[in-house]
Formats: structure tokens, C-alpha cells, sequence
């Protein structure tokens, strides 16, 4: 509750301290404080109040699971790349109210939040380079989805397949993590749009195999649902992904554009 | 010309309540000093206005006071800073909010809680404050900018001199001895922003506050300021009384600063050859001086 | 969908501590979960309806959220009434197909768990909207920080949700500027000319928005937030006798039902 931190502020370089009131002039360089894994607080209020607005617009009805996929399935995918893993705490806060406001959002009940702090954590924890942490939580929501008997029946391997395992292997292998990483970075017109569409799929990714493995925890759908409406979601989550991707690229490129608070890793080189 | 100069002279063996020395700041990733080599100090009580064209620096100016820079913005700062006893390289910003209350230029963004009674307990309720001494002081911030009664309603849903005026309050209610406004009636109606700036002449005549006021309403600064700093291109251009400065048209024109609207008529009545026994910058002085010379 | 001011004043539940509710929250979503028979899920359900109607709420929303999910639980009922391994064979539909699983009969047990999954969707979805349309968001957020969630994380739920409006303004200022260019955004337009517009709305909303952050983190922090010391509350939080004997039926509630569960009760 308490800040414990000392409201001191940090000097990057260790200049001596003038006394007030001397005529030394000395050039200090100051690091923005008061931050939540190098965001501000106001720009993690603002996104999950941006994320509550996306959860009111519908997207893409879904027959076949909660009500329909709203544009916060956009802002999960790309919250990470934008904010670093103080996505995770946006978008958990911005999940809980909007489940609140717009329950159809949300197949998962009062922990569907859960599934949008995922989301956010694992991308914005690749971006900022914590691959070991991130591909923790991978393999947990991985896990997961295996530890419920259900996913031992026939065919349930391949739910996880698209896109979790692929974002799995990207965030391990290390040429691959630092290319993606490295083309966000340095905004290569080229190669950004692939590396985006990477970032939003880890992002989605871990957001839509963790809203699998609740909602199967809790209504034990089997494989007679699962593997045959399995090529359908692929579809859903790779049109998702590819609206991301778009999103994505162009707040990227607006941000920098405008000089606006990014997460900052990608501002850095 | 030494623009440190301290106007008043009432009390010299106190330190000033402000003092910049040679103060230059650059944003972080910013290759342009923001602001340049500033020099100026301010004694208790004194209505300053701050003025100049857009770009000029007046709101990292404004930033300052309270340490928002360096302490948020992050960047490169040097030179000597001391405000209300606090050094805003160092003491937090939780620190210095006791001493200075700052009202930024966009109403709608500084207000975000859910109730007017919460908007303006919560600088309070971060200070720990007892609960009974935080409805004691909102209720006497509500009363002082008019807005008794309006304790539950939302602040979104007031009008844009209310909210104005409400984030006055809240600044108000931490008891700040130095309130620092950055336009706030820029994007007012002029009622609405007649209402807030009466308030502000209010918070220096009856409660003393030291004001820092950013302002493009030439007549205001004019009416009440004590002392005027003229900013341009991130530097100190004039530090001088508001009838010097409005008296240098050259340098107003420099500056690109349209002076109020009476000492334009002086101005050219001057121009005219006209004899002017004064250079009035007020409306009431402007009669006064047109009844001596049988004008009116 | 729900208004944040859509709560009615005078209810018991109403004047029940937000951790009173919060708790109840939980444990109902605790047992909901740890029971699979419908009896047991519908008594929960009956325990959730009662404490709607003790609070006075409209039924209105409660058919507008079902509705929602109406699909959902068509699938579920499906694939259970369909699927679910039972014994007491009711109705010959065909002959089995080993091959996805169906025996050729739907079985009791397989309508009554399935109709179970189905009930406990509807706790499931009803329980939140209960608590929170019968207390005032500022008070919920207190009662999270009473019970020791960061400030800051409750801090940025309150304040996401006062920008709530003006957001929702400038995104109904973006629409309309995207309806002058052609690019619409009601249910009639094609797939893509919908995800069009979407990407065109998010875009210019979010770095707005972005604009904005750096004036309200200077306003946040000139009214001393993140002062490191002890924050006091505005709002009052106290545990009234009703709140205390709430909490213990509650937790009675909660121990009785994991004793059921653990002695093999309520599960099939």
C-alpha cells in the first residue's frame, strides 16, 4: 500500500552534489521516476480505460463461444509491444472493470481478466527482453492446458499447436527473438510488419489458450467440441492477429512519430 | 541588463521564496534546451505572470516548480533551483506538492476520480491526512472557488470553468503557499473564464498565495499582476513590472506578445504625437489619464 | 451495458461492506466450481437469485446478459447431452458411433450434468454484476485495497474508469469524423469493411489517448500521489454486525461445502 521507495531521485551519473545557492553549475541527467516496470502510472490508467472502451465495441460476432470477440482482444494482442510488462497490470486492471461494465466480453467469469493479463504479461515481458521469465509463463499456460484429464483425449494436442507452441519456440530460439525484437526497435519498414505480427501473435496467443483452459476447466468441453470447430478459431485468431498487426504497426509508428511515452526498450538504439 | 534582479526590495536578508539560477533544461531525447539559462526569483505574496508565444518553454517553465521536472520528464538539467525551502532536483514530488499546487492547462485530463468530493480529497487523503481535517479542507476549497454543494456530482459532467476552477481546488486543498496555473483559460468561454481568473485574483488578494499565472489574457496580467516574465524561444526576455513591459512595444513585437488593448491606443496616441502625462496599461487608468487630458 | 450509477440505494446489500460482498464473491465462485451436481449448482443459483431480489435489482439486465450467452450454453448443453459418458440410458437416437464418442442413447446423466454446466454459466456470469451493481465503484476499490491489493493497481481502476467518458467521447468524435469519409461502422457493412473501420478507430484513440498521459501523470503527482506514506481513505469501510454475520454464514457456507466435496458429495 505503501510506497516504499524513497521519494529520492535517482542519478545516473555520480556527480557530487552541489550545496544550494553555489555557482558551480553542474549538468545532471535524470531518469523519470514514480514508474511501474518503466511505465508511468497515468499512461497504464489511460490504457486500461482505453482497453474498457474496446471491450464495449464488438467486433467480430462468435457463435460458438461468450458473446463475441471486441476490439480488447486487439488491445491484449498489442499491449505488450506498447507497454512492456506493465501490460500485464493494465490490462488486468482494464479487464476487471470492463468484465464488470460488459460481461459478454468474457467467457471466464470473474477470473476472465485473468486471461488478459496473460496476454499482456508474456508479450510485454519478450519485449523487454526477460526471455527466461517469458517463456515461463508460456510453458505455464501451456501446462495448464494439459494438466486438465480432458486434454489427454483424442486430437486436444492440437488446440495449443496454433498459435502458443509457435510463440513458444520463437520466444526460446534465440535468432529469431532478437530479430523480431530488433525490427520493432529500429521500426524497419520492411521487416516490421512481420515482427509486429509476431508480437501480436504472442500476445493473442497467450490470451486465447488461457481463456481455453478456464472455460474447459469450467464447463469440461471435450474433443467433440474442440477438434472439430479447432480449424474455425484458427481462423478467428489468425484474423485477430492480422487486425493486430495493423493496429499495432500504426501506433508504433505514431508513437514515435509524436514522441510519446513508449515502453523503453523500444525507444532505446 | 541583469534579469536575476529581484524586483521587491522589501525584505532582502530572507531568501526569496523561488529562485532559478541559471536554470537550462533539455527533454530527454531532445537535442534543444527547452529552456535556457533562467535567472529569476520570487518573494511570497507576489502575483507573477508568465508570458510569451507558444513554444516558448511556459510549461516546462511551469513544470519545474513542483519537480515534475526532472523528477517525471526524465532529461538534462542544470543550474542552481529552490523552492519554498525544497530543492525540486531532490525532494520528491509528493514533497514540494505540499508547498506548490499546479493546475495544468487541460482541465478535462488533471481531473480523474469519480466524485467532485473525491477529486478534491485526494491530494489529502496521499498526504494521510485524518479524514475529519480532509472534509474540513474540501469543504473550504468548494467554498472558495464556488462550488458548495457540487460535492457529488461528477467532474466530467461540469462545465469547462467549473472544472477549471475545481482543479484549483484540489490544488487548493493541500494548502500550498505558491500556486502555479498554466493557462487556465485557455479553452474557456469567456464567462467561464472570467469566473476562474476572479478566483485566482482572489487566492492572492484575501489568501495571500504566491501566484505563477501563464496567460495570453494580456488585460488580466495588466490588471493584477505584480511583476511580469516575458519567455521566448526558452529564454528569460523580460523580467520587469506590467507596465514596463507593455510600455516596449518593440520588445512585445519582438516577442510576439499583442499587449492589452489600451496601451495599443496609448501606444498610438503616443505615436501621434500626443502627449501622454502617463502610459496607462489598465482600463481604469486609461480613463484616468484621458480625464486629465480633458478627454473624458 | 450496465451504467455505473444503475444500483439501487436502499438495499439491504446495498449497505453491506465492499469486502463483505467481495468475500462472497469468491466463495460462491469457489463452490460453484467445485460442485458438478445440479442440485447443488442450483441451489447456489437460487442463493445468487434471492440475494438479486433481496437488492432490489431490475431483472432487466439479467435477461440481457443471458442472452448473451445463450450460445455458449447451447454448446455446452450439446455437447454434454451428447457426449457425457452416462449409465441410465433414456432416449435411442441412432446406433453408436465410437468414433466421436456417442453411445447412441442420451443418457440421464448426461442432461442433468450438462443442464449443471449450463446453471453454472449463470452463476458464474450473474455473481459479478450482483456485487457490483450494489456497491458504488470507489467503494469497491476501497474494499480491494482493505484487502491488501496495491493501491496503485486500485488506483488505476479508478481512474481508467473516470476517463471512461471522455474517452467514449473522443471515440465517438473519431466515428463520426470516419462516417464524413465513407468509412461506416454499423452492423451492415462487409467483415472487412467492419475490421477496417475498427483498426481506424483504435488507432487514432490510442495515441490520443497517449497524449494525454503525460498531463495526467504531472496533475497525479502534483497532488502528492505516491507520497511514501500511509494513505488515508475518504470513503469509510467499517464492518457493520450484518457484515460480520455475513461473512461467517459465508465462510460456514464455504467449509461446509469443501467437508461435502471431500467426502465425495455433489460431483458425479
Amino acid at each position: 500500500m505503501t510506497d516504499q521507495e524513497q521519494p529520492k531521485t535517482e542519478l545516473e551519473s555520480s556527480t557530487p552534489l552541489e550545496q544550494p545557492g553555489s555557482t558551480v553549475t553542474q549538468v545532471r541527467t535524470y531518469k523519470a521516476k514514480g514508474r511501474i516496470a518503466g511505465m508511468s502510472i497515468a499512461v497504464l490508467a489511460i490504457w486500461a480505460a482505453l482497453y474498457i472502451v474496446a471491450s464495449a465495441i464488438p467486433a467480430l460476432p462468435v457463435p460458438g463461444m461468450a458473446g463475441m470477440i471486441t476490439l480488447n482482444a486487439i488491445m491484449t494482442a498489442i499491449s505488450g509491444m506498447i507497454l512492456g510488462p506493465a501490460a500485464a497490470i493494465a490490462n488486468a486492471a482494464g479487464g476487471i472493470v470492463s468484465m464488470i461494465l460488459f460481461p459478454y466480453g468474457f467467457s471466464a467469469g470473474p477470473l476472465g481478466f485473468l486471461t488478459v493479463t496473460m496476454g499482456g504479461l508474456v508479450a510485454g515481458l519478450f519485449m523487454a527482453n526477460k526471455w527466461v521469465p517469458a517463456a515461463i509463463a508460456e510453458i505455464l499456460i501451456i501446462g495448464s492446458w494439459f494438466v486438465n484429464p480432458q486434454s489427454w483425449q483424442t486430437g486436444m494436442w492440437m488446440v495449443p499447436l496454433p498459435y502458443s507452441a509457435i510463440a513458444l519456440l520463437v520466444i526460446v530460439i534465440k535468432p529469431v527473438r532478437d530479430w523480431v525484437r530488433n525490427a520493432i526497435i529500429t521500426q524497419n519498414k520492411k521487416t516490421m510488419w512481420l515482427a509486429v505480427f509476431v508480437m501480436c501473435m504472442i500476445g493473442h496467443a497467450a490470451e486465447f489458450l488461457t481463456t481455453n483452459t478456464m472455460v474447459n476447466w469450467m464447463f469440461n468441453l471435450t474433443w467433440q467440441y474442440w477438434v472439430p470447430t479447432l480449424p474455425y478459431w484458427i481462423m478467428v485468431d489468425t484474423v485477430v492477429i492480422l487486425a493486430s498487426t495493423i493496429v499495432g504497426v500504426g501506433v508504433l509508428v505514431g508513437l514515435k512519430k509524436a514522441r510519446l511515452p513508449l515502453f523503453p526498450t523500444t525507444l532505446e538504439k | 541588463m541583469d534579469i536575476s534582479l529581484s524586483f521587491h526590495l522589501k525584505d532582502k536578508k530572507m531568501p526569496p521564496l523561488i529562485e532559478f539560477q541559471h536554470v537550462t533544461y533539455a527533454y530527454s531525447k531532445a537535442s534543444i534546451p527547452a529552456i535556457k539559462d533562467i535567472s529569476f526569483s520570487v518573494e511570497k505574496g507576489e502575483f507573477i505572470a508568465l508570458i510569451g508565444p507558444s513554444g516558448a518553454g511556459k510549461s516546462t517553465l511551469c513544470y519545474c516548480f513542483n519537480g515534475s521536472i526532472p523528477q517525471l520528464f526524465g532529461g538534462t538539467m542544470s543550474g542552481n533551483l529552490q523552492v519554498a525551502g525544497c530543492d525540486p532536483f531532490q525532494d520528491g514530488t509528493p514533497v514540494l506538492a505540499q508547498h506548490v499546487g499546479l493546475v495544468v492547462q487541460n482541465a478535462r485530463t488533471q481531473l480523474f476520480n469519480v466524485s467532485v468530493i473525491q477529486e478534491v480529497g485526494f491530494g489529502c487523503e496521499n498526504l494521510g491526512l485524518p479524514r475529519e481535517e480532509i472534509l474540513k479542507r474540501v469543504s473550504g476549497a468548494l467554498e472558495f472557488v464556488g462550488l458548495t454543494g457540487f460535492e457529488d456530482r461528477e467532474p466530467g459532467a461540469l462545465s469547462g470553468g467549473q472544472q477549471q476552477r475545481l482543479a484549483i481546488a484540489c490544488v487548493l486543498a493541500m494548502n500550498p503557499e505558491i500556486l502555479v496555473l498554466d493557462e487556465p483559460t485557455s479553452e474557456l468561454d469567456p464567462i467561464g473564464g472570467e469566473q476562474v481568473m476572479e478566483v485566482i485574483a482572489r487566492l492572492n488578494r484575501e489568501l495571500g498565495k504566491t501566484i505563477i499565472l501563464v496567460t495570453h489574457d494580456m488585460d488580466f496580467v495588466a490588471k493584477y499582476a505584480d511583476r511580469v516574465l516575458l519567455l521566448c524561444d526558452g529564454s528569460l526576455f523580460m523580467n520587469d513590472v506590467p507596465q514596463k513591459i507593455f510600455s516596449n512595444f518593440e520588445l512585445l513585437k519582438n516577442a510576439r506578445i499583442r499587449p492589452p488593448q489600451v496601451c495599443e491606443i496609448m501606444h498610438d496616441l503616443k505615436e501621434n504625437g500626443y502627449h501622454l502625462p502617463d502610459f496607462p496599461i489598465t482600463l481604469e487608468g486609461t480613463l484616468q489619464v484621458l480625464k486629465e487630458m480633458q478627454y473624458a | 451495458m450496465f451504467s455505473v450509477s444503475l444500483k439501487s440505494r436502499n438495499s439491504p446489500l446495498q449497505k453491506l461492506d465492499g469486502r463483505t460482498k467481495l468475500i462472497f464473491l469468491a466463495v460462491i465462485f469457489i463452490l460453484v466450481l467445485l460442485f458438478t451436481d445440479l442440485l447443488y449448482i442450483t441451489a447456489l443459483l437460487a442463493l445468487v437469485l434471492a440475494a438479486w431480489f433481496i437488492a432490489k435489482l431490475p431483472t432487466q439486465p439479467l435477461k440481457e446478459m443471458l442472452q448473451f450467452f445463450v450460445w455458449i450454453a447451447v454448446i455446452i448443453l450439446v455437447v454434454q447431452v451428447f457426449f457425457y459418458p452416462g449409465t441410465t440410458n433414456l432416449v435411442h437416437i441412432s446406433k453408436p458411433v465410437p468414433a466421436i464418442g456417442f453411445s447412441g442413447y442420451l443418457t440421464l446423466e448426461g442432461i442433468l450434468f450438462g443442464l449443471a454446466m449450463v446453471l453454472r454459466l449463470v452463476v458464474i456470469m450473474i455473481v459479478a454484476p450482483l456485487m457490483v451493481m450494489t456497491t458504488p465503484l470507489p467503494e469497491l476499490m476501497l474494499a480491494l485495497v482493505k484487502l491488501k491489493i496495491p493501491y496503485k493497481f486500485a488506483f488505476i481502476m479508478t481512474t481508467a474508469l473516470s476517463l471512461l467518458p471522455s474517452i467514449q467521447n473522443r471515440s465517438a468524435i473519431i466515428q463520426q469524423a470516419q462516417l464524413c469519409r465513407g468509412i461506416s461502422y454499423d452492423s451492415g457493412g462487409k467483415f472487412i469493411t467492419k475490421l477496417k473501420a475498427s483498426v481506424s478507430l483504435l488507432i487514432p484513440l490510442i495515441l490520443g489517448a497517449f497524449r494525454d498521459s503525460q498531463t495526467l501523470e504531472v496533475a497525479m503527482n502534483s497532488r502528492a500521489f505516491g507520497a511514501p506514506i500511509k494513505r488515508t481513505f475518504l470513503l469509510e469501510s467499517r464492518f457493520t454486525p450484518v457484515d460480520i454475520l455475513v461473512i461467517a454464514g459465508t465462510f460456514t457456507l464455504l467449509t461446509v461445502g469443501v467437508m461435502l466435496r471431500i467426502r465425495g458429495f455433489g460431483v458425479y
